[in-house]
């Protein structure tokens, strides 16, 4: 077959953009199950938080440690779905998230004591900052999720009064499920 | 110089096998989610992914999932290496400046 540059140049740039599609849509399809099970903790957490609020810490430590025993077993679980390039952004973004609760110990750990309705603020702040900044790269959905909730996030914690577990039990936890379900919509399933 | 392959050549599947081969080895796409990537129709993506099928380069399973007809689409070893060689005859082309 004969091929001249120019179309040699635009076969290239059609490959290169249903590649770019296409990753982006594997991306989506898995990062909808994350949000959805995020949302879900989030959801859970907040809702026993508002009913019991005196163990609250305990249920989320609880939450907390499933959310992540959960996050690596799907992440694995993924291993035979994806390439080898997309499991190492898999596992960086797992990282990620230890590195950003590693941050939120620090600051807690040294600017504390804080209130338990300033850490139902903070914690949501820092991971939606970890949303953003893994938004700059992997798509804009994750940095108008990040804002969004960030947002409504310190909006609720002046204006919610006692209502702010159950505020951010729909804010953060319902944000991150309805996020997780739009994503899975748009993404491909493995 | 390294020879085109005429099959994958087609705009649409080359399209269909740049986005297969995005896919790990043994993990295959939704027909209905590759429709979408590649903004194409139904018809127009059944008959170019049927034309790949018959060379080899891809295979197709269709399935139900409750009373729902599923197809899934993933790309052969051939047709990853065939497509691989396709990419690697249109960069030469571009290095070498000129036709071939």
């Amino acid at each position: 077959m004969t091929l001249d540059r120019e179309s040699a140049v635009t076969s290239l740039t059609a490959i290169e953009l249903a590649e770019r599609r296409t990753s982006q849509a594997i991306l989506y399809g898995i990062a909808s199950s994350f949000l959805i099970m995020w949302g879900g903790v989030t959801a859970a957490g907040y809702l026993l938080g508002q009913a019991w609020p005196r163990h609250a810490s305990t249920v989320w430590a609880v939450l907390m440690v499933m959310g992540f025993a959960v996050t690596i077993a799907m992440t694995r679980r993924n291993r035979g779905d994806l390439t080898g390039r997309q499991m190492t952004l898999g596992w960086r973004l797992v990282l990620a998230q230890f590195a950003l609760i590693g941050f939120g110990v620090s600051v807690v750990t040294t600017l504390g004591p804080f209130t338990g309705r300033q850490l139902d603020a903070f914690w949501p702040l820092v991971f939606m900052l970890g949303y953003v900044l893994a938004g700059i790269w992997v798509g804009r959905f994750f940095v108008l999720s990040g804002v969004v909730i960030a947002v409504l996030t310190i909006a609720g914690f002046w204006w919610s009064g006692p209502w702010f577990p159950l505020w951010m039990a729909v804010v953060n936890g319902g944000g991150l499920l309805l996020g997780g379900f739009w994503l899975r919509s748009q993404g491909a399933s493995l | 110089m390294n020879d085109g392959d005429p099959i994958i050549h087609q705009a649409t599947r080359l399209k269909i096998m740049a986005s297969l081969s995005k896919l790990a080895p043994d993990a295959s796409i939704d027909f209905t989610r590759l429709k979408s990537i590649l903004e194409t129709t139904d018809g127009n993506l059944g008959t170019h992914l049927d034309a790949l099928d018959k060379a080899g380069y891809i295979a197709i399973d269709k399935m139900f999932e409750g009373r729902k007809p599923r197809t899934r689409v993933k790309a052969t070893s051939a047709g990853r290496r065939a497509f691989a060689g396709h990419v690697a005859y249109l960069r030469e082309i571009i290095d070498s400046g000129g036709s071939s």
